[in-house]
């Protein structure tokens, strides 16, 4: 069977609350994890192949899916870190930046969904979503944000303090 | 565990757990690291006094391999000995910029040092104000680092790499300076002014895997022909075969573009022409989704004609006018100053972020948020932090009332600056 037959075939991905979506192998593909299932099943039948992913809610899978569907005919290009990081924080593209946009608790479920699914873009985005909510906030700002418990004690953020003056040019 | 103090001191427990609740969402340790890694130094220090566990993550050494913030701010007006110890709290540091250290202080007794401390350096900056320290600097840093593999010179120091540490280096940065030529056979990234040589395809093919090539004075009169180069920049280009055997090019800069240029695979398009043409994208790029005007001037100057148009521009930055004869289907993120007089208002089905000067009056704007049903930004540019056009007498804060009480849509955000 040749690439291009592979790519158009349907697979049908299953969420841990037994939801199914079918869509095309191109798109399933996007996620290492998936692609590699998908490998080990061998598509050389007609039938379509039914992927389990008990860990991905169906609420979370859908949005991933139309991550993918919206990003399926990205060109990969040969970059390396080096000339990724030039991208600036603020440099997201206009369609992500709208996916990302809902809640904090969707936006960390998707993080967890693109670690496990294995989809390298998917995670640089909420990762840099999270980190933009992040950048230019304060210690006392950063628990508000995200709900966080102060467990140092008083003496502890005293030392925390001095070591961070430690860093800053005196 | 605990972490080494420079300063002696008490130490600090600190928590390390396989997960971190954000918002109630348990986020396993290396996801959160990963969060952290795009952030800069200062971020990264109020970090460390969020929790334990965040002192604990925030405290990685992997977060410092481009610890470049870190640097600028320690290592001025400090002795060797103190920039050993900081040093030494930071072994997987990747990068070293001695650009930071005042010129004088640089020696054979401080790289030396580093060396020991620090032996996995790949990224190395330098930027001598006096060319003979600039030699020597130059010369220690390789003879101590004969491996680094990114290495930038900055400003007017007239040092080379020599050809033996041009077989591993990846990256080159001479800033704006003439190149002579060279080849290697590792090189991925080159930045320089111009070729002293002119001869832009023999450096390419000298250095085989070259992606990002950069020389902002050059003028490009030849046909390229690479099948890595992903990105290029030049001043002006103007043969119309230049980039057509370039088949991996994906990102053009060029201040100036002649008629007929172009190429398929292009996506992004900086130039700081100032009347586009209208066969700019559509013979001359047409996957091109970014189009960013780059001119240094204060004033916006480029301006679009009528009969424009791309099915692929998504990005459309930096423009002084467009009219409204202009077909881009696509368009999500629009920046323009909009003159006074333009009587105009957008109409773009996927616009999302909109960038204006001001706009000439409410109505334009009010019929600009019903034309772009998309829309969930618009950033007011002008001094006076003015939404509309407005007499003399007029103060922005009752501009911004009125704007208020308009009952546009809820999820449109209105900003200044």
């Amino acid at each position: 069977m040749t690439e291009e037959n592979t790519d158009t075939q349907m697979v049908k991905l299953c969420s841990s609350d037994d939801r199914e979506f079918e869509v095309e192998a191109k798109v399933a593909k996007m996620s290492v994890t998936i692609r590699n299932m998908l490998e080990d099943l061998g598509l050389d039948n007609d039938e379509v192949p039914n992927i389990p992913l008990p860990n991905v809610n169906s609420q979370i899978l859908e949005m991933v899916i139309n991550y993918c569907k919206h990003h399926k005919d990205d060109v990969v290009l040969a970059t390396d870190d080096e000339t990724t990081r030039e991208r600036a924080l603020e440099d997201i593209d206009p369609w992500d930046q709208k996916f990302v946009g809902a809640d904090q608790g969707t936006l960390f479920e998707l993080i967890l969904a693109a670690n496990y699914l294995d989809i390298k873009s998917l995670l640089d985005l909420t990762c840099k979503t999270v980190a933009n909510m992040i950048k230019g906030k304060d210690a006392e700002e950063i628990r508000k944000t995200f709900n966080i418990q102060n467990d140092f004690t008083k003496e502890e953020e005293e030392q925390v303090r001095k070591e961070n003056e430690w860093c800053e040019e005196k | 565990m605990s972490v080494n103090r420079p300063m002696g001191g008490p130490t600090i427990d600190i928590c390390y757990s396989s997960t971190i609740p954000l918002s109630g969402v348990l986020l396993p340790t290396e996801l959160v690291l990963k969060v952290l890694s795009e952030l800069n130094l200062d971020t990264l220090l109020q970090c460390k006094l969020v929790s334990r566990a965040f002192y604990g993550v925030a405290s990685d050494p992997t977060l410092c391999k481009r610890l470049h913030l870190l640097q600028r701010m320690y290592i001025r007006r400090k002795s060797n000995e103190q920039l050993f110890a900081f040093a030494a709290r930071f072994p997987m540091l990747e990068e070293w910029d001695f650009r930071f250290h005042k010129s004088m202080d640089v020696n054979k007794d401080l790289v030396e040092g580093l060396c020991d401390i620090l032996p996995g350096l790949k990224h190395i900056q330098i930027a001598p104000q006096l060319s003979c320290m600039s030699q020597r600097l130059y010369e220690l840093v390789t003879f101590y680092y004969p491996n680094i593999t990114e290495l930038t010179i900055h400003a007017t120091s007239t040092v080379y790499p020599s050809s033996a540490s041009l077989s591993s280096l990846v990256s080159l940065n001479v800033m704006s300076r003439a190149l002579p030529c060279i080849s290697s056979p590792s090189l991925k990234r080159l930045q320089a002014g111009i070729l002293e040589s002119g001869a832009v395809q023999s450096l390419i093919t000298g250095c085989p895997k070259l992606l990002d090539l950069r020389l902002h004075k050059q003028d490009l009169d030849e046909e390229l022909l690479s099948v890595c180069l992903t990105r290029l920049q030049v001043n002006t280009v103007v043969h119309t075969r230049a980039l057509v055997s370039c088949p991996s090019l994906r990102r053009f800069d060029a201040a100036r573009i002649a008629e007929g240029v172009g190429s398929s695979t292009v996506t992004e398009v900086n130039t700081a022409i100032r009347d586009m043409r209208c066969d700019l994208l559509k013979q001359g790029f047409p996957q091109c989704r970014r189009l960013v005007n780059i001119s240094d001037k204060v004033l916006r100057t480029a301006r679009i004609p009528p009969g424009f148009r791309s099915d692929h521009l998504e990005v459309l930055l930096n423009i002084a006018e467009l009219p409204q004869e202009c077909f881009l289907p696509n368009l999500r993120v629009l920046e323009i100053a909009m003159p006074e007089d333009s009587t105009f208002c957008f109409r773009f089905p996927h616009l999302t972020r909109l960038t204006v000067g001001l706009f000439k009056d409410k109505r334009s704007l009010v019929k600009t948020v019903e034309g772009c049903p998309f829309l969930t930004q618009i950033r007011f540019l002008n001094k006076r932090g003015m939404p509309w056009r407005v007499g003399i007498a007029g103060s922005a804060d009752d501009k911004w009332h009125e704007l208020a009480q308009l009952g546009l849509r809820t999820d449109v955000e209105f900003k200044l600056g």
